[in-house]
């Protein structure tokens, strides 16, 4: 028995000395160890790059290798910045039920400071926008000053999801809170396309003069719009102004030719205006 | 000390099996098949290289677009150019190159087996058609997908066509067919088959090359990369009635960096609202009650050819459903027959990759999100 203990003694002496002496260079690099000695920063850096190379494979239909790759970027750092940039890559894909998965994951972490995301893909991925509406609200609420959902301001997202969903009191409503924070901090700052998407509502609740002012303080700032020029003839031409109506089509149709039609190759606006829809308008003129 | 024997002959047998003899230094020099993961494009691409005896290298086939530079070694580094990569693991069968920007990836071609050398290859290749069976674990679909795809590859000469079946739920809903080039090539008597990535130019260069390892009448079986890269399909001969079409056959610019240029060189008339337009017009309800999303992703070629689709479906609460095939079949052959393509400029090398997705609501379309 004292044998065998002894030859057992030696035998741990003899590992633990090859150990200490001759270190596994694998081991030396798993990556748990690793994790110690990185900082927050470059654990960070670490997961950005991870996930950068995620949303690439996502894109390119390789989801089973981008979820390894998620893994391993989450095992760096798990932050709401990362659930929402992996949650778009899949929004953007169509692919709905994991995207949504990593946007509602940002919310339970950040709270409704993270709904700005999930708000914009309801929003332009899955036309959902009721549930988009009362994410921006949220967000608006929870986030304070003047708040932003990449370049726009939320109250304008809210003023349009309301619009798309044919709530136009609500829509107004968000327009006028819009513009009264945004005066608050200076008129330059007005994103002139908000009072077309005003003028919009105002023209759903048969307010044809409201909806004509927001139009002149449109092209007062912004001349060449072939958007106010349309909604207007529209307008008129529901006055019984036909004169009137053709001349503003007219118009809105030499500027969309001239190429100042709002429109992006990516991605559709909310109520985006299209040749096609001057065109329509036009063709009772002639 | 008698006492002391056993342990001390313990000592010296783990000291023994421990230390043992040095193993040989591993040899660069030889076909080595690889993978880029560059800074620029973050995704495996193969290649395959000439490492000779005398330190200079010589690319036979590459995903990317330094061929011409000058690769050297010197002592534990390899210099492209003015970019250094460092030898950062080299065994018998693996050798890894480390740069500021990125690691390549290189794996030891096979040995080919001596009865390969001795049959004409070709021969066997150009008599039958071939389904291709990826192995398991390796691009098999992926489960957010709703088609399976079946593949059977046709050689002529240096050209090859590729048949391919989409099926969902058990049904054929849509067939297709791609045209490519492809090499024979014997590298130092390993053999390989070249497929081009540019069917436009059939130009070998931005090629990918799989070494053959079997080869009988009835299969034969390629493998490429190493590693986590590592591929090997199998080839199995099927008996196919069908001729092969004239004319709509797919044929891509480029096809190794479909999506990267995204949106250039190719469009479609009347741009988006264009497209959503003949859509929007040619889609019927019919029988149809699905309400939710369906995403069809799919390529458009240089020349203005629609295929490569994949599909994925979710409810309106972003849960993952299975619609119905004929409303499935309705919305590919929809795609497929889009024939407004055109390129900007005079021609373009680009390949496009688009997704659109199908808002339905009681199986009436009431939006084509992109």
């Amino acid at each position: 028995m004292k044998k065998i203990a002894t030859i057992f003694l030696l035998w741990l002496l003899i590992a633990l000395f090859y150990k200490a002496f001759i270190p596994d260079r694998a081991t030396s690099l798993r990556y748990e160890e690793q994790k110690q000695s990185l900082s927050d920063s470059e654990k960070m850096k670490r997961a950005d790059e991870l996930v950068d190379i995620a949303s690439s494979l996502i894109h390119f239909n390789r989801i089973q290798e981008a979820e390894a790759v998620i893994d391993s970027a989450f095992q760096w750092n798990k932050s709401t910045i990362h659930y929402q940039r992996i949650g778009r890559a899949f929004m953007r894909k169509g692919i709905f039920d994991k995207g949504m998965d990593m946007l509602n994951k940002a919310v339970e972490i950040d709270g409704d400071l993270a709904r700005d995301s999930r708000g914009s893909y309801l929003m332009s991925s899955m036309k959902d926008f009721e549930n988009a509406a009362k994410d921006f609200e949220l967000f608006d609420k929870a986030d304070k000053g003047v708040s932003f959902v990449g370049p726009t301001n939320v109250r304008i997202l809210i003023g349009q999801c309301y619009l798309l969903s044919n709530k136009y009191e609500k829509a107004k409503w968000a327009f006028d809170a819009y513009f009264q924070e945004i005066g608050e901090i200076g008129k330059s700052k007005i994103d002139v396309y908000a009072y077309w998407y005003r003028a919009k509502a105002k023209c759903s609740l048969k307010d044809w003069s409201g909806a004509l002012k927001d139009l002149e303080l449109f092209l007062d700032d912004y001349p060449e719009g072939p958007e106010a020029h349309l909604l207007k003839g529209e307008i008129f031409r529901m006055q019984g102004l036909e004169t009137e109506a053709c001349l503003s089509l007219q118009k809105a149709d030499d500027f969309a030719r001239k190429g100042y039609l709002r429109g992006y190759d990516f991605v559709d606006l909310p109520l985006q205006v299209f040749r096609k829809d001057i065109k329509r308008a036009l063709d009772i003129c002639r | 000390m008698k006492r002391l024997w056993k342990p001390l002959l313990l000592i010296f047998c783990t000291c023994f099996c421990a230390c043992g003899s040095p193993a040989p230094a591993p040899s660069v020099d030889g076909i080595w098949i690889g993978s880029h993961r560059g800074h620029f494009f973050k995704l495996p691409i193969n290649v395959l290289m000439d490492f000779q005896e005398d330190g200079e290298m010589r690319f036979l086939a590459q995903g990317v677009r330094d061929e011409q530079l000058e690769w050297q070694i010197y002592g534990d580094s390899i210099l492209v150019d003015t970019e250094m990569y460092l030898i950062d693991r080299l065994t018998e069968n693996t050798l890894q190159l480390k740069s500021k920007d990125g690691i390549l990836y290189f794996y030891r071609a096979q040995e080919a087996a001596a009865y390969l050398n001795e049959i004409r290859i070709p021969d066997y290749l150009e008599a039958n058609w071939w389904e291709i069976k990826k192995e398991a674990g390796i691009d098999q679909k992926e489960e957010y997908f709703l088609l399976n795809t079946f593949e059977y590859l046709k050689f002529d000469n240096e050209d090859f066509h590729l048949r391919r079946d989409y099926f969902y739920k058990g049904n054929l809903v849509f067939t297709e067919w791609e045209h490519s080039c492809f090499r024979y090539e014997d590298f130092q008597q390993l053999l390989f088959l070249n497929y081009a990535k540019r069917a436009f130019t059939c130009d070998s260069i931005y090629a990918r090359p799989e070494q053959i390892v079997e080869l009988s009448e009835d299969r034969f079986f390629t493998s490429s990369g190493g590693g986590s890269a590592k591929k090997q399909i199998q080839y199995n001969k099927v008996e196919i009635d069908s001729t092969i079409p004239n004319d709509g056959l797919l044929e891509f610019c480029e096809d190794l960096l479909v999506g990267r240029n995204a949106y250039r060189g190719i469009y479609y008339q009347g741009r988006m609202d264009g497209m959503r337009q003949e859509l929007l017009e040619g889609f019927k309800k019919e029988t149809n009650r699905f309400s939710g999303f369906i995403t069809v992703d799919f390529q458009v070629s240089c020349k203005g050819e629609v295929g490569r689709f994949e599909i994925y479906a979710t409810d309106l609460k972003a849960k993952k459903v299975e619609p119905e095939s004929y409303i499935i079949k309705h919305l590919i052959n929809l795609i497929a027959k889009l024939d407004n393509w055109k390129v900007e400029g005079e021609e373009t090398l680009y390949d496009n990759r688009y997704s659109l997705t199908f808002k339905m609501l009681e199986g009436e379309l009431i939006a084509i999100i992109r």
